[in-house]
């Protein structure tokens, strides 16, 4: 299993073929960084990543409340989730005890 | 005031207030605000994750009076350019105003546009988009479907994904604490998991657990009966490629959205994707040829032999269980792009073997398996008889070109 910071991450060389195909399916490439562009297609994106590096690709999760990143194992709604291991904003098993959770979602700066 | 659904009472004003789905939103109050590139935009992804309501909060966060068309109008093309056409070519006065901004139009489920019921809607869709001065917004579930093709090529497209759980059991606590009614975590937990994403069904069911209830507690909520949300496509052909057993890709066979004959096809053209030894291929490929005899066998009317077309498919894709590599899917069938390309084709071939048909008095089917080897020979071999068949026929001239040049 490969875990990917959805901030950014690094790949292998894999040829310019692939990187043209990464680049149409959603990815841009800064300065040695891959950068999700392009959230609409992000399964087939993580599925092409699995299927050329030939294994488990997840992505990090950013928690909307404390900022830290987390992997999707740690929450107990794991099984149930509907959009598991993808990069998208959630909260992390910790801020999800407080009480005034919503109040504080809302004074965000999302 | 009591008596109102809570998904209403407790529907988000603001932007800020809709949960889940932040990227999205960002894109979309972005291409609100700022000068468009697309005059339209397509907000699509599954049914109560908040597409309708962001589009009502943006307008009044930003100022908008909102002018909506949903699924409960008639939208042929007739209904669509009389309250739509004067709505985006002219200038409303409230844009002169420093209350509102002016009209934002929003198509909501526009999927639903088809039939003969709601003929030309799309086309007619097309032409105010191009011809619109205000924002147009089109909000669909599923964009798959082929009618919504020419709005998917002008239209700025926005996926929205099913809402994540404890951000669901932040806002059922939120509406428990206005509505007094204390409740236990793990209540609401069940009631956001079950919802599997869907904001407006964890609301709705909340407010039937609290129904004469003064508190909620787990123990309410424990045997709620799972909600049997549709599979679309990609999610159907992941879980069976994916599944560990038959009987596992069978449930998801049962919860799948997609038609028999479309998810056989799509199954056909994957299998080679999934399985690169060949002996299991050909093993799965005859599970897959019975699924379609069965399916044949069926037709309109023998559904009882649905459960053989369904065990035979989810046969065919768990062959070699634990080994699934994910790999990018094959859809829409590659047979429908086939059909698609020689309808021209075959269109001419029918007419033809009419002709025959009715002039050597055979069937159709008759006249394309006896006849037409025959006289395609002749076309391509002696032309001055050609010309006479050709003649007798009264076959134009793009029936004799076909003739020629096929084998």
């Amino acid at each position: 299993m490969r875990t990917l910071k959805k901030q950014g991450f690094k790949l292998p060389y894999l040829g310019k073929e692939i990187f043209i195909k990464l680049t149409r399916m959603g990815l841009d490439y800064e300065q040695g960084i891959f950068l999700i562009r392009d959230l609409n297609n992000i399964e087939n994106i993580r599925d092409f990543l699995s299927e050329i590096l030939n294994e488990k690709i997840v992505f990090t999760q950013s928690c909307l409340i404390c900022r830290k990143d987390f992997l999707c194992t740690e929450c107990k709604h794991y099984s149930e989730c509907p959009t598991k291991d993808l990069p998208l904003p959630c909260i992390c098993e910790k801020c999800s005890q407080k009480n005034n959770l919503y109040e504080q979602y809302l004074k965000l700066d999302k | 005031m009591d008596n109102l659904m809570w998904v209403e009472k407790y529907r988000p004003k603001t932007v800020a207030e809709v949960i889940g789905n932040e990227d999205a939103k960002a894109s979309f109050t972005n291409w609100l605000i700022k000068k468009r590139r697309e005059k339209a935009v397509l907000l699509y992804g599954p049914a109560g994750i908040g597409k309708s309501t962001l589009v009502y909060a943006a307008a009044h966060d930003f100022k908008y009076n909102v002018v909506e068309m949903n699924a409960s109008d008639i939208r042929t093309r007739k209904a669509i350019m009389k309250m739509a056409a004067p709505a985006v070519s002219l200038s409303s006065l409230d844009e002169f105003s420093f209350e509102t901004k002016g009209n934002l139009l929003l198509l909501d489920e526009v999927d639903g546009i088809f039939g003969q019921q709601d003929r030309g809607g799309v086309g007619a869709i097309v032409k105010i988009i191009q011809n619109s001065r205000i924002p147009i917004i089109l909000t669909a579930n599923n964009i798959e479907i082929q009618k919504l093709r020419p709005l998917k090529k002008i239209c700025h497209l926005i996926r929205f994904r099913r809402v994540r759980i404890p951000l669901i059991v932040a806002f059922l606590r939120r509406i428990c604490q206005a509505e007094n009614i204390p409740a236990e975590k793990e209540a609401l937990e069940i009631l956001a998991q079950n919802s599997l994403g869907d904001v407006r069904s964890a609301i709705n069911d909340l407010q039937t657990f609290c129904e004469s209830r003064k508190i909620l507690r787990k123990d309410d909520v424990q045997f709620i009966p799972l909600r049997n949300r549709g599979f679309n496509i990609y999610d159907t052909l992941k879980g069976m490629f994916s599944a560990n057993s038959s009987v596992e890709a069978m449930k998801i066979l049962n919860n799948s959205l997609i038609d028999y004959d479309t998810l056989l096809l799509s199954i056909h053209d994957n299998l080679p994707l999934h399985y690169k030894n060949p002996e299991k291929l050909a093993i799965a490929y005859e599970a897959l040829s019975k699924a379609d005899v069965f399916r044949g066998r069926i037709q309109n009317e023998e559904w009882r032999l649905l459960k053989y077309v369904f065990e035979f498919l989810s046969q065919s894709t768990t062959i070699a269980p634990g080994e699934f590599q994910p790999f990018n899917f094959i859809f829409p069938p590659t047979k429908r792009y086939l059909l698609m390309r020689t309808s021209a084709e075959r269109t001419l071939l029918k007419t033809i073997c009419t002709r025959i048909g009715a002039k050597c008095h055979v069937s159709q089917k008759t006249a394309n398996s006896e006849y037409l080897p025959f006289l395609k020979i002749i076309f391509r071999k002696k032309s001055d008889q050609a010309s006479q068949l050709a003649k007798w026929l009264r076959l134009d001239n793009s029936s004799i070109n076909y003739l020629k040049k096929t084998n």
